[in-house]
C-alpha cells in the first residue's frame, strides 16, 4: 500500500479543480434550494451554459470532423467569451427555465430542470449539430489565453508557472494558476454569498422559502426574487462550469451529465443546507471522500505491475475498474443516508434550516 | 421609546404611528372608550342591512363572485367598508369569509366583479387616491396600504423575530439586489426599520423574544408577531382572518386590546372570528356572511339578535355536528366552529417539530376548554 | 400511523433475509460479463441512401484496439453481416470511393459508425448516407412515407406499453405518498438483469428460458419493491420525513443500485439468450418479428389487468382512494400503508417486467432504466401526475411521439420530442391530460 500516494490524490481533489467547479456549482445550488427553497435538479446545465458559452465564442474555429467548417462567431477575444459564458448562456437559460416554472408547484421546476439538463446533452452530443459543438468530442482551443503569458516554460520567457514543474507535490504549473485562480473565485463569490444573505434581499429570499404566501403578503413579489434566485445561483454555476473547461482544456456533453448535478447536491447536503461556507467544505469533503475511497481501493486490489504481485483484494470480488466504481456507490449511499438521517447537514442545524424545511 | 420611533417617523416622512406606552391605564381607557364612541358615531347613521353605503368607505366591492367547481363559495352583491373603524366578518363556517379574504387581496381572483381601494394618502406619500384591485396582484396591494394575515399563521419560523419584522418594511432598498451587495447603501433605513421593528415589538410585547427563532414562540405570540409584522408595512386597512384562533385565553385580551389600538391609530380594521363574545366587544359594525353571500350587516348589539343571522348559524349548527359525527361533541355552534378552525391550524404544524405541535395543540385545547366554560358560565 | 397499519415485524425479516440471500448470490456470481460461446458474434446493416438501398460498397470494420480489421461488401439489398473474433468495441468506416455516384457520406459522422458487439445476437450498425443514386426514383415518394409512419407507429405502440408498465408504478406511488421516485428507472434495470441472472449467468449451476427467468426477475422484483417500503420509505414516512428529504434519499439510492449494476454488469449492452433472432412476419405496410407481438399482446393483457383491478377490486378501489385523498381514505378505514405497500410491490413488479420486455427488444445496459426515467417522467405528467389511468395515456402518447418524430428528426434526438412535449404540458396545463385542475400552482 503506498500511502504517500494515496493521500496526495486525496489532497489534490480536495484542493484541486473539481472541489473548485463543484464547491461554486454548489455554491449556486445553494442560492436555489437553501435559501429560496427552488428544486433546481438541472445545475448540469448551468454549468454546461458557462462552458459552452466561453467555448464557443473562445475557440479557434475549427474543421469539424464530418467536414464543414464551424460558424463564424468563433474566436472572440477570451474576456468577451467569458462574459457571455458567465451573464449571457446562464441568465438567458434561467430566464427560459423560470418564466414558466416559478409559478408552478416547487416539483415541476424540478422535473422540467432536469429534463432541460437532457435536452441540452441529446443536443450537444447529436452529430447534426457537429458544426457548432463539436458533437461527443466537444469544443477544444480556447483556454490557451487563460494560461498563456503566466503558465510556461522559462525558456519562452517570463513566466509565472512552469508546467513542466509540480508545484506543492501536487499540481502541474497550468493546474497551479487555475487552482490559484479558483480559489480566489470562490472566496470572492462566497463573500458576495455573505453579504447578500445579510442583506434585506436575502432576507426576502428566506422568507419566501419558508412561506411564499406571507412574502407577498408582505409586499414581497415572490415570483421576481425567485427568478432573481435562479438568475444568481445560475451564473454562479456556470463559473463553475466554467472553470471545468478551463481546467480540461475541453467543453463536452459528458462533462455535464445528470449525475453532476446530483454530486453538487451531495456537497450542498453534506456543508449544510441554507449555509454560506457549507457548499465549499462540502465539496472539499465530498472530493477528498471519493478520491480517497478510490486510491485506496484501487491500492488494494490483486494487481501485478512489472512482475511484483500488489495489493489484497482478489479479483473474484472486485478488479480495478470495478475499485473505480465503488466510490460512485459510497456516493449514493452518502446522499440518501444524510438526507434521511441528518437532513440539516454535517455542520448545519436543524433549528435553523434543514433539507426538510420545504 | 416614545421619542426615538416619533423621530423616526419624521425622517420617514409620513403620517407616524403613536406607540405612546407612558401614560396611566386610566388616562388610556378613558381615551380609547373616546376613540370606540366616536368610531361608532361614524356609522351611526348607516342603514342596517346588507350592502348598505357608508359615508366614507375605504373598500367597495360590487358584484364580486367566485365558484369552485359547482360551488358559488363567494357571490357578494355589494359591500362597503367604513374608513377607521373595526369590521367584523361573520359566518358559520364554510361561509365563505377566508375566500372572500383572498379575493380582496388578490391571492384569489373573482369570477367577476370589482374592487375597490381608496387610499387617503395616509400609508403612502400623496393624496386621497383610487384604486382598482383587479389591477394590483398580491404583492402589490401590500404596497399601497392594505395588508392582511392568515388563518394559518404564517410567522416565518426559521428566521428570528426581528428578521421577520423587518421583512414586512416596504420600501427597502437593499432588496434591490444590486444595492445588496453594497450594505453602506442600505444600511441607514436597515436601522430605522430595526429601530421601529424594536418599537412595535415592545408594543406587542415580543420584544424579549427579539432574537429567537419565531419557530419557538407559542401560537398566541405568533398571532401578535403577525399583526406586528403587518404593520411595518405602514398599512391604512389591516385584515386579520381570525386572530383568536388557536390563542392561549390569557393573550386573548391583550391581542383584542391591540386590535382596538391599530384602530385608536386611525388604521381600518377588517377582521373575520367565529367568537360572538369577541366581536360584541371590540367591533364597530359587524358583516353576516352565509353561503357566500352578506346576509345582515349592523353595529353588534343589533346584530345578535337579528333572526337571518340566528338561523345562519344554527343551520352551520347542524352541518358542523354532522361533520364531526365522532370526536366533536357540539358544545354550542361557536365553539363547535371554533374548535374546527384550530384543528386545521393543529394539522398544519405537523411538518415542524413535535413539540411545537404538542404545543400548538395544547394551546387549542386550553383555549377551546376555556371558552367552554366561558359558555356554561 | 396507527398500530395496525406496522408492517408485519416477521414478514419483513423473512423478505429482507431472502433478498439478502439473492442480492449475495447475484454478486457472487461470476461477473456477468464474462462472454460464453455464441455463434452471434457479428455485426449487421443495411445500408441506405434516401431509404435505397445502396449495393456494392465496401465497409472496412475494425477493433478500437486494433486487434482486428475486416471487411465486408454489402449485397443487392444493401445488407451486410461480418462475423468478429470476440465481443468488445469496434469501428465500422464506409469505403467511400466504393460507394455510386450521388452518394456520399454523411459529413455529421464522415461514414463511419462506433459499436459495441454484445456476442448474444449480431449487431445491427447503422450507418447513413446522404443523397441519392443516381437514376433510381426518389425514395420519398408520399406512399413510401406512409408505409414508414405506420411501421414507426406500431413501434411506437410497442414503446409506450413498455412505458406505461414503468409509468404506472411511478404514478400510484406519488399519488399515494407523494414521492417523486427518481429510483424508479432503476427497478426497470434491476427486473432486466434478474431475468439476465436467471437466463443467462445462471444460478445454481443452471441457465434457465427466457419465461421462467421472466417470471422469476418479476417475482424478485416484487420483493424489491416491498422491502424499499419496509426498510426505508414507511421509516422514512413514520419519522415525518419531507418529500424532499425522500426525494434526494431516493437520487441516493438510485445511484447505488446504478453505479452496483455496473460494478457487476459492466458497461457493454447484453442480450438474453433466447429469441435474440427471428424473422419478420409481414404484415403488407409493416413487419413485425414475432417476440415484438408477444411483448405487445403481454403488455397489453397486464396493462388491461391492472386497469380492471383498479376499477373492480377492492385493494384497486382503495389505492385509487388513498391517490386521490389520502386523510379522507384512512378516516373512512383503509389500511394506508398497506394499500402503499402494496403499491410498491406491484409498482416494482411492473417496472421490473417493462424492463425484461425491454431487454427482449434492446439490449441490456447498466443504465437502461436511468435512461428510461426522463421518458417515465414525461409520461406521467403528461398524463397527470398520480392518475394510474393518466400515466397510460401518457405513456402511449411519448412513445408515439418519440418514434414518429424520428420522420423529421434525427434518430438521435427522438427523446427531444417527449421532453418538449413534456415541458409544454406542464406550463399549459399542469394537471397533466386527465388530471383535476385543483392542487397545483
Amino acid at each position: 500500500m503506498d500511502w504517500g500516494t494515496v493521500f496526495s490524490d486525496t489532497l489534490r481533489a480536495m484542493f484541486g479543480e473539481t472541489a473548485i467547479v463543484f464547491a461554486l456549482a454548489a455554491i449556486g445550488l445553494n442560492i436555489h434550494f437553501g435559501f429560496t427553497g427552488l428544486l433546481n435538479f438541472g445545475q448540469a446545465v448551468f454549468m454546461a451554459a458557462g462552458a459552452y458559452g466561453l467555448a464557443l465564442f473562445a475557440a479557434i474555429p475549427f474543421t469539424a470532423p464530418g467536414g464543414g467548417d464551424q460558424a463564424a462567431w468563433g474566436g472572440q477575444p477570451f474576456w468577451v467569451s467569458v462574459l457571455i459564458g458567465v451573464i449571457g448562456f446562464p441568465v438567458l437559460l434561467a430566464i427560459v427555465l423560470g418564466v414558466p416554472t416559478l409559478r408552478l408547484r416547487a416539483d415541476y421546476l424540478a422535473i422540467v430542470t432536469i429534463a432541460t439538463a437532457e435536452i441540452f446533452r441529446l443536443l450537444a452530443r447529436s452529430p447534426s449539430f457537429d458544426a457548432v459543438t463539436g458533437s461527443s468530442d466537444g469544443l477544444t482551443q480556447f483556454a490557451r489565453p487563460f494560461y498563456s503569458g503566466i503558465s510556461c516554460t522559462p525558456s519562452q520567457g517570463d513566466c509565472w508557472f512552469n508546467p513542466e514543474e509540480r508545484y506543492l507535490g501536487l499540481f502541474t504549473g497550468n493546474q497551479m494558476w487555475l487552482v490559484i485562480v479558483g480559489w480566489i473565485v470562490v472566496a470572492l463569490v462566497a463573500f458576495a454569498v455573505w453579504v447578500l444573505m445579510r442583506s434585506p434581499w436575502g432576507r426576502v429570499l428566506q422568507a419566501i422559502r419558508e412561506d411564499e404566501d406571507a412574502a407577498r403578503s408582505l409586499g414581497k413579489n415572490a415570483y421576481s426574487y425567485k427568478m432573481q434566485a435562479l438568475i444568481v445561483g445560475g451564473v454562479i454555476g456556470a463559473i463553475g462550469g466554467m472553470l471545468r473547461a478551463i481546467g480540461t482544456q475541453l467543453a463536452n456533453p459528458d462533462q455535464f451529465i445528470t449525475d453532476v448535478t446530483f454530486f453538487a447536491w451531495v456537497a450542498v447536503i453534506l456543508g449544510g443546507v441554507a449555509r454560506v461556507f457549507g457548499p465549499i467544505l462540502g465539496s472539499m469533503i465530498f472530493w477528498a471522500v471519493l478520491a480517497f475511497s478510490d486510491s485506496f481501493l484501487r491500492q488494494s486490489v490483486k494487481r501485478t505491475v512489472s512482475g511484483e504481485e500488489l495489493g489484497f483484494i482478489p479479483e473474484s470480488i472486485m478488479t480495478t475498474n470495478q475499485a473505480g466504481l465503488v466510490r460512485f456507490i459510497l456516493v449514493g449511499a452518502m446522499l440518501a443516508a444524510l438526507a434521511a438521517f441528518r437532513p440539516q447537514g454535517i455542520l448545519g442545524d436543524k433549528d435553523e434550516m434543514a433539507l426538510d424545511d420545504r | 421609546m416614545t421619542d426615538s420611533t416619533d423621530r423616526i417617523e419624521d425622517v420617514s416622512g409620513r403620517g407616524g404611528l403613536p406607540t405612546d406606552m407612558g401614560d396611566t391605564s386610566a388616562e388610556v381607557k378613558a381615551r380609547a372608550k373616546a376613540a370606540a364612541a366616536e368610531r361608532a358615531e361614524s356609522v351611526a347613521d348607516v342603514a342596517q342591512e346588507p350592502g348598505s353605503k357608508k359615508p366614507d368607505p375605504i373598500l367597495v366591492v360590487d358584484q364580486v363572485s367566485r365558484s369552485f367547481g359547482g360551488l358559488k363559495a363567494v357571490d357578494v352583491d355589494h359591500l362597503e367598508v367604513q374608513r377607521g373603524i373595526i369590521t367584523a366578518l361573520i359566518g358559520p363556517n364554510g361561509a365563505g369569509k377566508t375566500t372572500f379574504f383572498n379575493l380582496m387581496t388578490n391571492f384569489d381572483t373573482p369570477d367577476t366583479g370589482t374592487r375597490q381601494f381608496t387610499s387617503d394618502g395616509r400609508s403612502q406619500a400623496g393624496a386621497r387616491k383610487e384604486y382598482d384591485l383587479a389591477k394590483f396582484p398580491a404583492h402589490k396591494v401590500a404596497n399601497i396600504g392594505m395588508v392582511r394575515t392568515f388563518q394559518l399563521t404564517k410567522s416565518l419560523s426559521k428566521m428570528t423575530v426581528i428578521e421577520n419584522m423587518k421583512l414586512g418594511a416596504t420600501k427597502q432598498v437593499g432588496e434591490n439586489f444590486f444595492l445588496a451587495l453594497l450594505p453602506f447603501i442600505w444600511g441607514k433605513q436597515e436601522r430605522e426599520n430595526e429601530k421601529r421593528a424594536e418599537g412595535l415589538l415592545a408594543r406587542f410585547k415580543l420584544d424579549h423574544m427579539r432574537d429567537e427563532f419565531a419557530g419557538t414562540l407559542s401560537g398566541g405570540q405568533r398571532k401578535l408577531l403577525e399583526m406586528a409584522r403587518a404593520l411595518m408595512v405602514r398599512p391604512e386597512l389591516v385584515m386579520l382572518d381570525e386572530p383568536m384562533a388557536g390563542v392561549n385565553p390569557a393573550l386573548k385580551q391583550s391581542l383584542l386590546d391591540h386590535v382596538k389600538g391599530l384602530a385608536e391609530e386611525g388604521m381600518t380594521v377588517l377582521f373575520v372570528e367565529h367568537d360572538m363574545d369577541m366581536v360584541q366587544e371590540i367591533s364597530d359594525w359587524v358583516v353576516v356572511m352565509a353561503e357566500g353571500q352578506i346576509i345582515a350587516e349592523g353595529p353588534p348589539a343589533a346584530i345578535s339578535n337579528n333572526q337571518a343571522v340566528v338561523d345562519a348559524y344554527l343551520g352551520s349548527h347542524h352541518d358542523s355536528a354532522l361533520d364531526f359525527g365522532d370526536g366533536a361533541a357540539p358544545v354550542d355552534d361557536v365553539e363547535g366552529s371554533n374548535v374546527e378552525g384550530s384543528n386545521v391550524e393543529g394539522s398544519n404544524v405537523k411538518g415542524d417539530d413535535d413539540a411545537m405541535a404538542t404545543d400548538a395543540v395544547h394551546d387549542v385545547d386550553t383555549a377551546a376548554d376555556a371558552d367552554a366554560d366561558e359558555g356554561k358560565a | 400511523m396507527s398500530l395496525k397499519s406496522r408492517p408485519n415485524g416477521r414478514v419483513v425479516v423473512i423478505a429482507v433475509l431472502g433478498l439478502a440471500v439473492i442480492a449475495a448470490l447475484f454478486f457472487s456470481a461470476p461477473d456477468l460479463a464474462s462472454a460464453q460461446d455464441d455463434p452471434n458474434i457479428a455485426a449487421q446493416g443495411t445500408l441506405k441512401a434516401n431509404r435505397i438501398d445502396v449495393p456494392n460498397v465496401e465497409i472496412l470494420v475494425e477493433a478500437v484496439d486494433g486487434s482486428f480489421t475486416g471487411s465486408v461488401v454489402t449485397g443487392e439489398d444493401g445488407s451486410w453481416s461480418l462475423l468478429l473474433p470476440e465481443i468488445g468495441d469496434y469501428r465500422a468506416t464506409i469505403n467511400a470511393d466504393t460507394l455510386p455516384p450521388g452518394v456520399s457520406v454523411k459529413e455529421a459522422d464522415g461514414g463511419m459508425r462506433e459499436f459495441s458487439v454484445s456476442g448474444l445476437r449480431p449487431q445491427p450498425v447503422l450507418i447513413g448516407l446522404d443523397g441519392a443514386i443516381e437514376g433510381a426514383a426518389s425514395g420519398t415518394s408520399s406512399r413510401a412515407n406512409d408505409i414508414e409512419a405506420l411501421q414507426l407507429a406500431v413501434d411506437g405502440i410497442k414503446l409506450g406499453l413498455i412505458l406505461g408498465m414503468m409509468s404506472i408504478g411511478l404514478s400510484l406511488i406519488f399519488g399515494t405518498t407523494g414521492l417523486v421516485n427518481f429510483a424508479h428507472g432503476e427497478l426497470v434495470t434491476l427486473g432486466a438483469m434478474m431475468a439476465f441472472w436467471f437466463n443467462r449467468t445462471g444460478i445454481f449451476g443452471n441457465t434457465y428460458h427466457l419465461v421462467i427467468s421472466a417470471i422469476a426477475g418479476v417475482i424478485i422484483l416484487a420483493g424489491v419493491g416491498g422491502l424499499f417500503d419496509a426498510v426505508v420509505w414507511a421509516p422514512l414516512r413514520r419519522r415525518g420525513s419531507s418529500l424532499i428529504s425522500m426525494m434526494v434519499v431516493s437520487i441516493g439510492l438510485s445511484m447505488m443500485i446504478r453505479f452496483g449494476a455496473q460494478f457487476q454488469f459492466g458497461l457493454t449492452s447484453r442480450s438474453y439468450r433466447d429469441y435474440a433472432i427471428q424473422k419478420a412476419i409481414d404484415f403488407g405496410p409493416f413487419a413485425l418479428v414475432p417476440k415484438d407481438l408477444w411483448i405487445i399482446g403481454i403488455s397489453l393483457t397486464i396493462l388491461i389487468g391492472v386497469g380492471l383491478l383498479l376499477q373492480r377490486t377492492r385493494i384497486g378501489k382503495a389505492m385509487r382512494a388513498v391517490s386521490d385523498n389520502r386523510d379522507l381514505a384512512e378516516s373512512s378505514g383503509i389500511d394506508v400503508e398497506r394499500v402503499i405497500r402494496i403499491v410498491w410491490i406491484s409498482g416494482a413488479a411492473l417496472a421490473g417486467l417493462g424492463g425484461i420486455l425491454n431487454g427482449v427488444t434492446e439490449a441490456i445496459a447498466w443504465d437502461t432504466g436511468f435512461r428510461f426515467l426522463l421518458l417515465v417522467f414525461a409520461a406521467t405528467t403528461l398524463g397527470g401526475l398520480g392518475t394510474a389511468y393518466g400515466a397510460l395515456v401518457g405513456s402511449l402518447v411519448v412513445g408515439l411521439l418519440i418514434q414518429l418524430s424520428t420522420l423529421v428528426i434525427p434518430a438521435d434526438l427522438k427523446n427531444l420530442g417527449a421532453l418538449f412535449v413534456m415541458i409544454f404540458i406542464l406550463l399549459i396545463r399542469p394537471q397533466g391530460l386527465l388530471g383535476r385542475a385543483e392542487r397545483v400552482g
